[in-house]
């Protein structure tokens, strides 16, 4: 039983395998979580639950999402490794960061 | 620009909007209007400012957010002293979309008079402005900022919603501040100005973004005219604060209210407002300019006054 567990907390701290997509949720004028890791490939979808519009803006990546409205959402794959900060493009106090692994 | 407004010589007034607050601004000192000053046929210029219709906006509290911008239309239709034209002070659309521009030029078409746009970041974010460019860019400068004078009063429309950068606020650039020094080089000070922008100039609320980071440098230029007035957006929410011979005011939306700063986590809209109160926070700004060197008297009146 001991061994399961170590496992399972082994699993836990593994960043997403490539293959699965992972979740940045925005909500009250913020992206949750704010910061995440990620392994090279992943497909991250972010999605909008706040009651205003929002967008994604990754200056290094080139990457600038349409405005999605309440319940909208961006998908993007992350292919290059690195350190990512993105922000909202039309709040852009709203800040976060995707660390890409290889 | 706290460090500007610290050094000046200025009486200071904020004041959160209510049905009907009636302001005038007599050196540098805001009264409430009487009845005595309001619009007459023998003012120098009337108009009115609208903001935040945000069409497309369909949630709660309202759920029909062109009804009431056209309410807001109909409003200034009923004047009794017809103003000369609209200023559109910036969030006309909710998602920058082709049909939502269409629809608010069309109910703000419906009073019959000219309207001056500037946009916010909803009409500009989702496409880098392309499309309130190919609406409004005609004959502008830069990424869309402009002037037009118009019975001796100077008029000017800032853009603070392109550029945005992370963890930034509002933001004019170098090139549109180059550009307004040059405006304005020519203007006798006696000159009054009116400024639009849609992110107020001055510092509201850090944390929610109200601020226009180099919003002091453009209020520099216009230090040495006695007569300024800032109309903002934004914030759908009424403010209004007098610095030397500036005088600061914000309007209320005529989509949805925005929480006071300080009240709520976020400045998302006030969802819980009941259907027979939010007519009361939504409304337009009436602005008189008198002749003479007088003050402008602004008039903040809510759509339940319909």
């Amino acid at each position: 039983m001991r061994r399961i567990l170590f496992a399972l907390a082994i699993l836990a701290a593994t960043p997403a395998l490539a293959d699965e997509p992972t979740t940045v949720t925005i909500d009250n004028f913020s992206f949750k979580p704010n910061v995440i890791t990620v392994k090279r490939g992943t497909h991250i979808v972010f999605k909008n639950q706040d009651d205003l519009p929002h967008s994604v803006v990754i200056p290094d990546l080139q990457v600038k999402s349409p405005l999605m409205d309440t319940d909208g959402s961006y998908e993007a794959d992350l292919e290059k490794p690195g350190e990512f900060k993105y922000f909202c493009g039309i709040h852009p106090m709203m800040t976060g960061k995707i660390i890409v692994t290889e | 620009m706290d460090t500007m407004i610290g050094r000046r010589e200025a009486l200071a007034c904020m004041a959160l909007g209510a049905a009907g607050i009636v302001w005038i601004v007599r050196g540098g000192v805001p009264h409430p209007l009487s009845s005595a000053d309001a619009a007459t046929t023998d003012d120098r210029l009337h108009f009115v400012q609208i903001s935040d219709s945000h069409i497309g906006f369909d949630k709660d509290p309202n759920h029909d957010s062109t009804a009431t911008f056209q309410a807001a239309i109909d409003e200034i239709k009923a004047m009794k002293q017809r103003p000369a034209f609209l200023l559109h002070t910036g969030d006309i659309t909710h998602l920058s979309k082709a049909e939502q521009f269409d629809t608010a030029v069309q109910v703000a078409g419906s009073a019959g008079l000219p309207v001056h746009y500037i946009p916010g970041e909803h009409d500009w974010g989702g496409d880098d402005g392309a499309l309130y460019l190919d609406r409004f860019g005609k004959g502008t400068k830069g990424q869309g900022w402009y002037s037009f004078d118009q019975e001796g009063v100077h008029f000017i429309a800032l853009i603070n919603v392109a550029g945005f950068k992370a963890g930034g606020f509002g933001t004019l650039g170098a090139d549109q501040l180059a550009w307004l020094k040059d405006d304005l080089a020519d203007k006798a000070a006696s000159t009054p100005i009116v400024v639009m922008a849609h992110i107020p100039l001055w510092t509201i609320d850090e944390g929610w973004g109200w601020k226009t980071e180099d919003g002091d440098q453009a209020l520099a230029l216009l230090r040495r005219f006695g007569s300024v007035t800032v109309l903002n957006g934004h914030i759908h929410q009424v403010m209004q604060k007098v610095e030397g011979y500036v005088a600061f005011h914000t309007n209320a939306s005529t989509a949805f209210p925005q929480p006071a700063p300080g009240t709520a986590p976020s400045p998302g809209p006030m969802k819980s407002v009941a259907a027979d109160r939010l007519r009361s926070m939504l409304g337009i700004t009436d602005v008189v300019v008198k002749r003479g060197q007088g003050p402008l008297a602004l008039t903040n009146r809510t759509l339940a006054e319909v």
